[in-house]
């Protein structure tokens, strides 16, 4: 080879033929788009999360909380219309103009902040070239990955081993309700209005269920939510893992396995719920998954025994 | 049922479930709190969040005035206090174990690969530049 022209020509077939080898545009593909999705459905789990233990106001309509206050600054000898500092708080409170800022929020976005990184780390992955120079990078993040994953599989956790009540406000409306009736009844002199009371007393016992099973829904819902995060979760985890020598088919396999989960998941969310053995089975196949995930679940306090914890697949 | 009374023994139960918890983190800040010592604190204060709206809902019936102002400012508190309490409690499990090292390895990751694309790039043009003189060089 002592033409130059030669050399150059050999070196240029060199470096095609190892640019071949490296990491194909479709790995690179199947990297951002898992990621992404992880980052998507880890935002909506938490939002879902910040909803259920969200502290509510009793139910009440703003028309309600307005004669409400009206009432009071009719009645109530105590107010003095000349302290500025008072009437406001009072009208404040009672009209809710302010919510509460609430620190479970603040943690729960700092949480999601986490996933966002995540999802930006392979945002530019597929403006690399053929010669697969990212793919020691990508692999180092086969940790983060699988952390992040632990912690929606520890939210589930926290939520089924002691659930928050978030229709508390509605109950003790409700509660409420029971016991003017009870007071209406021993009061009533008729039988007919007896009845009437009695009928309206198992009416608000429906009502009282309903309430358990929307709460209950809320909470599954959620809950389904992290344990389909932790699913993809895991996926990426493997997808990083696998990045430097997965072959195309197995690239194929593995966009049709995350893409279809989802999907089916997709439509009927609580359908995850039924399939909480299929997923925590899928999590148990990768040790150093589980080994993160026994090491930090120490972290939980165990189910009360006067709590029940939550059934979601019933 | 809830009287003016009751309600100043409930707050001051409020308070001292806010001090044990504050005393329980400022004893260990950073060492691992036992998560268990929280679960009862939060079942107290959402089982007085609930007397405490039910109070309030008979209070404005019988328009007891000075009793409702003192439970609007009551169920403030203690929902202050549930929220302070959960919010510890998720910042224990989820934060405080690795948050700060998780986004740093990812920011220095997402670097190591926009370096590599970078790297990549400039290779590309010497290529290019080579494939010129390679064709110049043959013609």
């Amino acid at each position: 080879m002592k033409n130059p022209v030669q050399l150059k020509s050999f070196l240029l077939l060199l470096i095609v033929s190892i640019a071949l080898g490296g990491c194909s545009p479709e790995r690179r593909a199947i990297l951002r788009l898992t990621a992404m999705n992880f980052k998507t459905q880890a935002s909506d789990a938490i939002e879902a999360v910040k909803t259920i233990y969200q502290l509510n106001p009793l139910p009440r309509s703003t028309v309600e909380r307005r004669q409400k206050l009206v009432q009071q600054l009719l009645s109530d000898r105590s107010i003095e219309f000349d302290d500025i500092d008072r009437i406001s708080q009072t009208i404040e409170r009672r009209l809710q103009a302010n919510p509460r800022s609430s620190p479970v929020n603040n943690v729960l976005n700092d949480l999601n902040q986490e996933y966002i990184v995540a999802g930006e780390t392979f945002n530019n992955i597929e403006e690399a070239g053929l010669l697969g120079t990212e793919a020691g990078a990508v692999t180092r993040a086969a940790e983060p990955s699988r952390r992040l994953t632990v912690k929606m599989l520890l939210l589930a956790e926290l939520l089924e081993r002691d659930p928050p009540s978030p229709r508390n406000p509605d109950r003790v409306a409700i509660l409420f309700r029971f016991s003017k009736l009870r007071m209406q009844f021993q009061n009533a002199t008729s039988e007919a209005e007896k009845t009437q009371i009695f009928n309206q007393t198992d009416q608000l016992l429906d009502e009282l269920f309903s309430i358990n099973t929307q709460e209950k829904e809320m909470i599954c819902q959620a809950r389904a939510k992290l344990l389909l995060t932790a699913d993809t979760g895991a996926k990426l985890s493997q997808i990083i893992e696998k990045y430097n020598d997965l072959s195309f088919n197995e690239v194929v396999a593995k966009i049709t396995t995350v893409f279809g989960i989802a999907s089916s998941f997709g439509a009927d969310i609580t359908a995850v719920n039924v399939r909480t053995q299929e997923i925590q089975t899928a999590i148990q196949a990768d040790p150093i998954l589980n080994d993160i995930l026994n090491k930090q679940r120490q972290n939980i306090p165990p189910a009360t025994s006067n709590s029940p914890s939550l059934e979601c697949s019933s | 049922m809830i009287t003016s009374i009751s309600l100043n023994k409930i707050k001051e139960q409020i308070k001292q479930i806010i001090n044990s918890i504050d005393s329980r983190v400022n004893l260990s800040p950073d060492k691992p709190l036992d998560i268990q010592g929280f679960q009862q604190p939060e079942k107290s204060l959402k089982n007085i969040l609930f007397r405490l709206q039910f109070a309030l809902l008979q209070a404005e019936e019988e328009e007891n005035w000075e009793l409702v102002d003192m439970l609007y400012e009551a169920i403030e508190q203690c929902q202050d206090a549930l929220n302070a309490l959960r919010a510890t409690m998720f910042t224990q499990i989820l934060i405080r174990p690795d948050r700060d090292q998780i986004i740093a390895d990812l920011r220095k990751i997402k670097q190591d690969i926009d370096s590599a694309i970078q790297a990549e790039k400039v290779l590309n043009v010497f290529i290019s530049l080579a494939r010129v003189v390679i064709r110049f060089a043959g013609a």
